[in-house]
């Protein structure tokens, strides 16, 4: 029953993502907006398994974005497929990611640190080899129609991918990592392999996403996918949404959107400043985010369990 | 007699020097809150950096002597730490390394208010000694980085003394070791984090007020330094001060030469290539002693 709750909004919600561009097919704003929505929720969700469920707080998630749009520029610009070239840049993402694989022996903060420095390291010597970024050849197959569909998928995946974990014994080995790493060690849980396991995971989303982002953009310039933008958001969407759950970070990009639709789509100080503001706000006040705070008020329990 | 390229070296290593203490006090700020409170301040650039800006900013106002206003900015910037401590990392949850994001949040708080207050420009300050450097031989020591130095060596100096020869300090020192223990001897351990918080800032003024008189410096700057600090932690480990000036010692020989080699652009690569191969060659992860802390 309880399965059937959290599904029916999220199918939905698909649906409705779905009809999209056939319904608005006049309205080119409803259209990119709803793309928009797509790229944030499934960089949200794909943060949310690593840092929402297993409690990595990975703040190099923008390097995964980046090398994935940057991989998919330079392969279509070799005369690749564009969409092979997505995949190419999923794949370097999860490359990527095992170069990152020394770093999860680190304790929560420092992983922090580590990831954040990695993800400045890598935009640095990409700003220096591609100080104006790389121009996208279009496909003439491949429009903005396809690629919404390409992103869909990509997002739809994302959500059975989660769905499947938080039904599963991985949520539990998840969580327990989250909660205490050490006692997870001494129940029989081998945190180094689900930690490399969620960050394979949210590396390849990422990279994928990154991918179909830079192309429908048709320019890639390093200094914008490779920004701390692209860690701040989708932390911000799963910690005001609620970590660990498959509808806390979707809802949190409803609520980004609707920010960033006020404060006129620009990533300005302005934007920079009224996020930490939330950030902050949201972890003194409601740590646990939206959707368990919401649901405490309106069911009057609280959770007792450590998960 | 030496050739123009040993020269070079040698006064490369000379610069490399002089800009080490200045690391090492950037790293001690980071340190202190860390050893005090076990949370890692991901601000503690943004608070140097805006160090900078305020000196900048009362120097450029007041036209005043740079120095002095190196002084002025250390009571502000340990003001400006202390009323953020206050109101947003202060009983904020501890588990899911809440602080640490809360700390995200003011370093985009910081970050985004320098932005609006001074616009992305880079700014320096030129003292009337700028230019001036000290000869000795065929070497030239700059004036600002050999004042640089000077200073931050005896701020590190007087905050040893203070942690280890004062009741105060010794009392910072105990909650580092174990908070509880200290609070059942009667420690206010709250307090004592409230003023490590305050202290760690007002180092941070300091080293962002020197900062401002040797490089230029940008809003976006902070994670950068933040960089350089954890480098050095790693280095050296937390709590032991000599070591942090090690520490930055060999960090900033390690990007000079590294970024004579490479190019200036490769900077920051090379901190973080620093970073990694400790990190390999020390598997156990950094502070191996207190990672057991946990359970």
């Amino acid at each position: 029953m309880r399965a059937i709750k959290t599904a029916l909004p999220i199918l939905l919600l698909v649906v409705v993502i779905l009809l999209v561009p056939i319904a608005a097919a006049d309205n080119r704003f409803a259209t990119t907006l709803a793309f928009i929505f797509i790229i944030y929720t499934t960089v949200a969700l794909s943060w949310n398994i690593i840092g929402g469920m297993a409690g990595q707080l990975n703040l190099g998630h923008a390097a995964f974005f980046g090398v994935g749009a940057y991989i998919m520029a330079i392969s279509t610009g070799s005369g690749l497929h564009p969409y092979l070239g997505v995949l190419l840049g999923g794949l370097a993402a999860l490359g990527l990611s095992g170069a990152m694989v020394p770093l999860l022996r680190l304790r929560g903060d420092y992983f922090a640190i580590g990831t954040l420095s990695l993800a400045e390291a890598i935009k640095i010597a990409i700003l220096n080899i591609h100080a104006y970024g790389i121009r996208v050849t279009p496909d003439p197959s491949l429009g903005r129609f396809e690629n919404y569909y390409l992103a869909s998928a990509i997002l739809i995946a994302t959500v059975i991918i989660t769905y499947m974990i938080l039904n599963s014994r991985y949520k539990l080995a998840f969580y327990s990592i989250r909660e205490n790493e050490k006692l997870a060690d001494v129940s029989g849980i081998n945190p180094a392999k689900y930690k490399i396991m969620v960050l394979m995971i949210s590396a390849v989303i990422t990279g994928l996403v990154g991918g179909i982002y830079g192309y429908n953009l048709l320019y890639v310039p390093a200094e914008h996918v490779l920004s701390i933008e692209w860690t701040i958001i989708p932390i911000f969407m799963v910690l005001i949404g609620g970590r660990g759950t498959l509808l806390g970070p979707i809802i949190g990009a409803l609520i980004y959107l609707a920010v960033y639709y006020v404060l006129q789509f620009t990533i300005t100080e302005t934007s920079l400043l009224v996020f930490g503001i939330v950030l902050v706000l949201a972890i003194k006040f409601m740590p646990n985010g939206l959707v368990e705070a919401v649901l405490i008020k309106s069911l009057g329990v609280k959770r007792t369990s450590i998960i | 007699m030496l050739s123009g390229a040993e020269i070079t070296y040698v006064q490369l290593f000379l610069g490399a020097l002089l800009l080490g203490g200045l690391y090492a006090l950037v790293a001690v700020g980071l340190a202190l809150i860390f050893g005090v409170m076990r949370i890692l301040n991901i601000a503690h650039g943004e608070f140097i950096i805006l160090s900078a800006y305020i000196t900048y900013w009362l120097s450029q106002t007041y036209r005043l002597d740079p120095l002095l206003t190196i002084i002025l900015t250390i009571p502000i910037a340990s003001l400006v730490g202390f009323v953020t401590y206050s109101a947003v990392i202060r009983g904020v949850t501890k588990s899911f390394d809440a602080p640490i994001v809360s700390s995200f949040g003011i370093l985009l708080i910081l970050q985004a208010g320098m932005l609006i207050a001074w616009s992305g420009d880079p700014r320096s300050i030129v003292t009337p000694f700028t230019a001036d450097s000290l000869v000795l031989g065929p070497y030239l020591l700059p004036l600002v980085r050999l004042i640089a130095f000077v200073v931050s060596v005896l701020a590190l100096t007087s905050l040893h003394v203070f942690l280890n020869n004062t009741h105060l300090g010794r009392a910072v020192k105990a909650v580092s070791q174990d908070s509880e223990a200290a609070s059942t001897l009667g420690i206010p351990v709250s307090r004592i984090q409230s003023l490590t918080f305050a202290l760690s800032t007002g180092l941070a003024g300091l080293a962002g007020g020197l900062l401002s008189l040797l490089l230029s410096f940008t809003p976006t700057l902070g994670p950068e330094y933040l960089l350089k600090a954890f480098v050095i932690l790693a280095l050296s480990g937390i709590g032991n001060i000599p070591a942090l000036l090690i520490g930055g010692l060999v960090l900033s020989i390690g990007e000079t030469y590294g970024s004579f080699f490479l190019g200036s652009g490769l900077r920051n690569v090379v901190a973080y290539i620093m970073l990694v191969l400790i990190l390999l060659l020390r598997p156990a992860g950094l502070f191996g002693n207190l990672k057991e802390r946990e359970v």
